[in-house]
């Protein structure tokens, strides 16, 4: 379970205040793959760079019990004149993973062959995505957290990704923030609205994305 | 609060450990790794710098210092001040260069700046015995008479570096001028904290001042470890102990205060 306590989170813009959480109380149960919806600039990435603990918050807090990914997709974190393996080494030695396990995974997964011992600056953006994509399966997360789901790789690959998403969903619960409702339909159970620093949740999903539909477009 | 697994100390200290050894096994790699030569240049580095002042020393006829040969003279100089000069770069370095994996919940700001500054001081910790070696192959009288005389000051090097290198990075966050201000205080340093002359051959105004630097203590403690009774007269263990600990302590505080700034980065 996931518990945000008295969560807030604000951001100085400018001479300003941004606020993007303000006083959130609320229990992530496992099981139930839960969606995000969100207009632009509401913070959803900002929520779930909070969850995963890569940002703290301006007060309250988070209780994780399980392990959290790091926000799917993220390939910001391989060193460039390192190769795939040694960045996937270092990876496996931070979250205490067997790295000859997760290694053996990775190289069948992300079907990188012979680049597996290439600096990762010699990947296409796709090869790296493959990269960080097939880590992120490696690992066993008992929540994934998914910032926008972008398919990575060709056709071949986003069949075997979905396949290993659906696999993961047993025992896995996903966290996704999208504003596209059909991502949100597609793989969620349960849908919660973050809008102007409340996160409101909702049992049934279409009362949360009939909600959403109606709020006014965001003004720049 | 960290992974979450379950929230005692312990645990927590064990993730640390395993980050900070984590992170130093991969700047091992990217430290030198892109060089054919590799680690061999922080020994051509040092030996360089020695060895300019060491020419120096000989063109301007000073005698080899107290009962030591130069070399090791300017070993005892130079190897405490890369160690202490390294953590403040990795201060000011260590989060820009590694901002990315703050995204991984188990590693801190803290942990990049202490896996650098660690392995730095690893690193001249053997560029020493390496030079040590040279110079007693070159001829030159080598002794070491404490050798825990030599790996406290070192120690202390590095507690100095560390904690100035968090305070550093703290300011850095808050005040991005800090990265302009710094080198030119450190030039300071560089002259005044005793790398390649004595105290005691300085009038004693000029010691009075220098003697507040806790630098010049540790340098000159390091050279006591080769000759004992070098220094006596001026060093004081206690003064360099105490700033030590009060720097990292400082340093740790503004640390956890700076990184409320860390947002603005990321």
């Amino acid at each position: 379970m996931i518990k945000l306590v008295n969560l807030c989170k604000y951001y100085r813009v400018g001479q300003g205040v941004k606020t993007v959480l303000n006083n959130v109380n609320a229990h992530i149960k496992p099981g139930r793959n839960l969606g995000i919806l969100g207009q632009n600039g509401a913070g959803k990435s900002s929520l779930l760079r909070l969850i995963g603990g890569a940002e703290l918050p301006t007060s309250g807090h988070i209780c994780r019990h399980g392990r959290v990914s790091w926000p799917i997709g993220f390939s910001g974190g391989f060193h460039g004149s390192l190769s795939g393996r040694e960045n996937l080494r270092f990876i496996c030695r931070i979250y205490d993973a067997c790295i000859n396990e997760i290694t053996e995974f990775v190289e069948d997964f992300s079907e990188l062959g012979a680049y597996m011992d290439m600096p990762v600056n010699t990947y296409s953006s796709g090869m790296k995505a493959k990269l960080a994509f097939g880590l992120s399966m490696a690992i066993n997360f008992d929540y994934y957290l998914i910032d926008e789901i972008t398919a990575v790789g060709d056709a071949n690959f986003k069949k075997k990704s979905k396949a290993e998403f659906e696999r993961r969903k047993d025992h896995s619960t996903l966290l996704v923030v999208s504003h596209s409702i059909s991502t949100i339909r597609e793989h969620c159970d349960i849908a919660a609205v973050l809008h102007k620093g409340d996160l409101l949740f909702y049992d049934d999903m279409e009362e949360a994305i009939t909600f959403y539909q109606a709020l006014p477009a965001t003004k720049h | 609060m960290i992974t979450g697994m379950d929230n005692t100390f312990q645990h927590a200290f064990k993730v640390q450990q395993r980050v900070i050894w984590a992170l130093m096994l991969r700047e091992s790699k990217t430290l030198f790794g892109k060089h054919k030569l590799g680690y061999l240049w922080a020994v051509i580095q040092a030996a360089f710098q020695i060895s300019v002042f060491w020419v120096i020393r000989e063109v301007a006829g000073v005698q080899a210092p107290h009962g030591m040969s130069t070399p090791v003279f300017l070993l005892g100089g130079f190897v405490p001040w890369f160690i202490f000069s390294n953590g403040i770069t990795n201060g000011m370095n260590a989060i820009n260069g590694n901002r990315a994996l703050l995204t991984y919940p188990q590693v801190s700001p803290l942990d990049l700046l202490m896996a650098r500054t660690l392995l730095q001081g690893a690193m001249q910790t053997l560029v020493l015995v390496v030079l040590l070696i040279a110079s007693c192959a070159m001829g030159q009288e080598v002794s070491i008479e404490t050798p825990h005389v030599i790996l406290a000051a070192l120690l202390l090097a590095l507690i100095l570096g560390l904690g100035g290198g968090m305070i550093c990075s703290a300011f850095n966050l808050i005040w991005p001028a800090t990265e302009q201000l710094v080198p030119m205080l450190l030039r300071i340093l560089f002259f005044t904290s005793g790398l390649f002359f004595s105290m005691v051959d300085l009038p004693a105004s000029v010691q009075g001042i220098l003697s507040l630097n806790p630098l010049t203590h540790v340098i000159e403690m390091m050279r006591q470890g080769f000759v004992s009774g070098y220094g006596e007269q001026f060093i004081s263990v206690i003064y360099a102990f105490s700033f030590s600990l009060s720097i990292l302590t400082i340093g740790l505080l503004l640390e956890r205060y700076a990184r409320r700034y860390l947002d603005r980065l990321i």
